[in-house]
């Protein structure tokens, strides 16, 4: 369930001679449990991609397929049940809600589903994300790391098939950035789950199992690291 | 100056949002306009009709030419007209512009020996002196008058620092919606090298350019505004309570006070100037990187429990803490909202029952008829009152609510026993069933024809007592007093043995103290044998069992015997002498009557005053009551412009704070929406907060108008009056009004959310997201 198709993906912002192409025929897949890096230059259509694969953003053309679903092929409603249940999102800025404790933001993804969260299941995700103590703070009580591993709790707290995170590091310091990567490489070889994460930082592209490049709206690189080497496209 | 471009620039480049801003001023500074010119024509009318009255600040009376002329003379009077009097005596009516502490002092230097104005009594010669005070005050000539003057701006003043502050936050909120978007901007130029004081330069230039639009603008929309309720209430008949048709014509005008409408410009740049400070400042004191990146997060506190929350689960709570998030906002908000539900709901409840208190008085002052007419009778002629009855009869205006003629008399009971006194009532066959319980039992050209007479009691009397009354008596024997009038010559032509035995009828002055004989008269007793036809209960309103038997313990042994006026004109008057009853008869015979037709009210009135040989108009509780209910109408009109008015601005307040923070929120909505919130949860979410602003207000204006309405039950206890009002407090009435005016709040909020909303969704969630990243 959790591997990513992508088909001849293309979004364009703009009309006419202000038009411009973000992604330009993108295709590949991820398999399940697979830990992707997505680099490139600024303006080479990564953060795009990235809500394109979470369901945020519909391509001007293309397809992507989660498992056997076609992600566009649902209604607005399904597609915000899709992005609730199947994906989890974590952003550079963190994108919490200020109104919500660390704990509420955490399971704010399960409550809209109308379920009571399990106190077990929060305390043992509150524990991992060292959060512990600071679980009753409010956003603006907490420091950009700790914000950042509430974004990731939340991401992680309904156990979706796919992690997405645009920069998850991008706005901390190098020892908050490790902490940060190893929780979601725990999370992903715990949980098999299918991680694409847009970095610059080279360090954490190469701690992936595979590395995308993009330049100009194309994937001009694909190459695995470790076991798989590199693919030239 | 880089700022005044900028501030060009920007408003050429954002004009939808320069429009909005314009508009705000503009619209803000229309209603204070409108209030500012309402005060003004307010007080104008007020001059014009002290003016239209006595077209003068003071009338000097009983002149000579030569004081004239000195008056004439005079160079502080801007007027002095020539006025001869019916009787032929000259008057001046003199105007003045000239301010002294105390007028008094100052009538008396213009002829010291006439003394016009007593000091000690604090008085003027009537005779010799007429003051228009009102316009005095008005124009503001003595110390007491401008004392009057400052009162009164401080109460207008008082009550526009409310509508002040509220239409100040529209502003505001025009400038937050329109810097908002522009932010990341300020970020930038801070970033290169702009100083924190230039942005706020550049902000308040903008202010100050959009002012130059905006605030003519607002003049001229206020005026016409102004034109144009004032209009309305000129065709609404309003006018016509206080004025008559001349009156209106030449007092009803729409005065401008300029240096009010200059007041008003310059509140409304104030606010401006304010307003744009206040958002520059609110820019620079974020970090050029916070504004940059447009990241708010200042949420330091939030309610952990909230009712809404407890309702409607997680999107209660969020709904609860976001409007916290602003939480100045929502108390200004939702106070205007509470005002208006307020004045909406119990303004015209309270007017209503004010209304029906004044005709619960009226009933029980056994007042509830619409004239009351005094017949102009000679008191030497019993039968003198007939042409002013015969004339009220044919008029065809009127229906006889009461008359009566009586006579005192008493039963003599024998020798060791007091006598049981009677009176003789006499009563007009259009009335005559009225006065007992069920009717006649004997009617009343049978009771004519055999000149008999009913007993009657009130209703309070049980069958027992009246059995007691009655006995066995099929008829009276007794002794009717007589009062012969004696004229002052046929007084000086008697006797001092004579003179002693005549009684004075004096009328004593409560103002002056002086006492005045009205007439003289010799009582004579005459003895007669009064028919009994049967005996009746008197109604409970029957005003002469009420106050014989109800009201005034001396009389509540008196027996009454009720017969007809018919009777009484056929010989029963002769009971009490030739001259007839002196009771109740001061040279008028006093007649209520009500009007057949209510639309011919005025032509009643006229042929009443026509005729004012005969008659003399006592009481008018119709017009009385119809000025109540024009007045309250009025007051109506007035304040359901005012609720209107308050309710507007509260709701425009309301629309832009729920919009304003729709806009602020747009990026964490999208960040709720990427995380799975679905739409119809999200508008879930969003119908919850306004249904919060809705509420609170409700709830709030309830229980402020069930304090009030209990304090009010409270106090007519306490003043031992709620027997008789307090079923006028209806505890419950207010609340459909309320529920209405809530509904209304809750569907405005609910558009004002709404349409933010469905522009946001026009947009791709990352676009929106944006805004944060």
């Amino acid at each position: 369930m959790g591997s990513l198709k992508i088909e001849h993906i293309c979004k364009t912002y703009g009309k006419g001679e202000n038009e411009v192409k973000a992604l330009d025929d993108v295709s590949f897949t991820v398999p399940e449990g697979q830990m992707t890096a997505v680099v490139g230059a600024s303006g080479s259509g990564k953060s795009t991609l990235l809500h394109i694969l979470g369901g945020v953003d519909r391509p001007t053309s293309g397809k992507v397929f989660f498992g056997d679903q076609d992600v566009y092929a649902l209604n607005n409603k399904d597609l915000a049940v899709f992005r609730r249940h199947q994906v989890g999102l974590i952003y550079q800025f963190y994108n919490l809600i200020p109104v919500l404790n660390a704990e509420e933001n955490i399971t704010l993804p399960a409550v809209m589903d109308g379920q009571k969260p399990e106190p077990e299941k929060v305390n043992a995700l509150l524990e991992l994300l060292g959060l512990t103590h600071r679980r009753k703070h409010l956003p603006s009580q907490l420091s950009g790391g700790q914000q950042q591993r509430v974004s990731i709790g939340r991401a992680l707290f309904t156990a979706p098939d796919v992690i997405l995170a645009d920069e998850p590091t991008g706005n901390l310091d190098s020892k908050q950035t490790a902490e940060i990567i190893a929780l979601l490489r725990k999370s992903n070889l715990e949980r098999k789950q299918t991680m694409i994460i847009i970095t610059h930082d080279e360090g954490i592209a190469q701690q992936c199992d595979r590395i995308i490049t993009l330049s100009d709206g194309k994937i001009i690189r694909d190459e695995l690291t470790g076991q798989g080497g590199g693919a030239d496209v | 100056m880089f700022e005044r471009l900028l501030a060009l620039r920007y408003i050429k480049a954002q004009k939808r949002h320069s429009i909005f801003t314009v508009c705000s001023i503009a619209v803000a500074l229309a209603l204070v306009t409108l209030l500012f010119i309402s005060f003004s024509t307010y007080m104008g009318i007020r001059r014009d009709a002290a003016y239209y009255e006595k077209p003068y600040h003071f009338k000097l009376m009983q002149l000579t030419e030569e004081e004239y002329a000195q008056l004439e003379a005079d160079p502080e009077f801007t007027a002095c007209n020539r006025v001869t009097e019916a009787d032929g005596s000259l008057s001046a009516e003199i105007m003045i512009n000239t301010y002294h502490d105390d007028f008094g002092l100052y009538i008396n230097t213009i002829f010291p020996e006439k003394y016009l104005y007593s000091d000690l009594k604090e008085t003027y010669k009537e005779d010799l002196i007429d003051v228009n005070f009102e316009l005095v005050e008005l124009d503001r000539l003595d110390f007491t008058s401008k004392y009057y003057a400052v009162y009164r701006l401080a109460l207008f003043f008082i009550f526009i620092i409310f509508f002040v502050l509220a239409l100040r936050l529209m502003i505001d909120t025009a400038f937050e919606i329109s810097s908002k978007e522009r932010e990341r901007q300020y970020g930038i130029l801070q970033c290169t090298g702009a100083a924190p004081g230039q942005i706020v330069r550049i902000i308040t230039w903008e202010g100050l350019f959009l002012s130059i639009i905006g605030i003519p603008l607002g003049l001229l929309l206020g005026t016409a505004l102004s034109f144009g309720v004032f209009q309305a209430i000129r065709s609404s008949g309003v006018a016509e309570a206080f004025f008559t048709a001349e009156e209106i014509t030449a007092v009803m005008k729409l005065h401008f006070s300029p240096l009010l409408l200059l007041l008003g410009a310059v509140t409304g740049l104030v606010w401006v100037m304010i307003s744009a400070y206040g958002t520059g400042m609110r820019i620079i004191k974020m970090s050029p990187i916070q504004a940059i990146s447009n990241r708010e997060n200042k949420v330091r506190n939030v309610l952990r429990f909230s009712l809404l929350g407890t309702i409607f689960g997680w999107k209660g709570t969020l709904a609860a803490r976001n409007n916290q998030r602003q939480p100045k906002r929502f108390a200004v908000t939702v106070l205007s909202l509470t005002v208006s539900i307020m004045l909406v709901a119990s303004f015209s409840l309270v007017l209503k029952q004010a209304l029906a208190g004044f005709e619960k008085t009226v009933e029980v002052l056994d007042l509830d008829y619409d004239l009351g007419v005094n017949i102009k009778v000679d008191p030497a002629d019993p039968l003198s009152y007939k042409e002013g009855l015969d004339m009220i009869r044919e008029s065809g205006y009127f229906d006889i609510d009461t008359f009566t003629k009586a006579q005192l008399a008493y039963i003599p009971l024998g020798d060791d026993s007091e006598p049981l006194f009677c009176l003789l009532l006499y009563y007009p066959r259009e009335t005559f069933d009225d006065h007992f319980v069920g009717g006649s039992p004997v009617p009343y050209d049978t009771l004519t024809e055999q000149g008999s007479y009913l007993i009657t009691r009130p209703t309070s009397l049980t069958e027992q007592s009246l059995a007691d009354v009655l006995k066995d008596y099929t008829q009276f024997d007794v002794v009717v007093q007589g009062r012969t009038l004696v004229t002052d010559d046929v007084y000086n032509a008697m006797t001092a043995e004579e003179q002693a035995q005549v009684e004075e009828y004096v009328f004593n002055d409560p103002v002056t103290g002086e006492h005045a004989v009205l007439y003289r008269y010799q009582t004579e007793w005459t003895s007669a044998t009064l028919p009994v036809a049967d005996a009746a209960p008197a109604t409970k309103t029957d005003p002469q069992a009420k106050k014989f038997f109800g009201v005034s313990h001396d009389y509540s042994n008196m027996l009454l015997l009720a017969g007809t006026l018919d009777a009484y004109e056929n010989g029963a008057y002769a009971y009490a002498g030739s001259y007839g009853s002196l009771i109740n008869s001061e040279g008028t015979d006093n007649i209520r009557l009500n009007l057949r037709d209510d639309s011919t009210y005025e032509e009643a009135k006229a042929f009443l005053l026509a005729h004012d040989d005969v008659f003399e108009l006592d009481e008018d509780f119709f017009g009385d009551l119809r000025k109540g209910r024009t007045t309250v109408g009025a007051i109506q009109i007035g304040f359901g412009f005012l609720s209107v008015l308050i309710g507007l601005i509260a709701i425009v307040n309301m629309v832009n704070t729920i919009s304003t923070g729709m806009l602020n929120r747009k990026s964490e909505l999208a960040a709720l929406q990427c995380i799975g919130m679905t739409q119809d949860q999200l508008r879930g979410m969003t119908l919850i907060e306004c249904l919060q602003y809705a509420l609170t207000s409700g709830i709030a204006a309830t229980v402020t108008i069930e304090v009030l309405f209990l304090a009010m039950y409270f106090f007519l206890k306490a003043v031992g009056l709620e027997e008789v009002f307090g079923e006028l407090i209806h505890f419950t009435e207010p609340l459909p009004l309320i529920g209405i005016s809530t509904v209304v709040v809750f569907v405005a909020a609910a558009a004002a959310s709404f349409i933010p909303l469905q522009r946001m969704q026009k947009e791709d969630l990352t676009e929106q997201l944006r805004c944060v990243e």
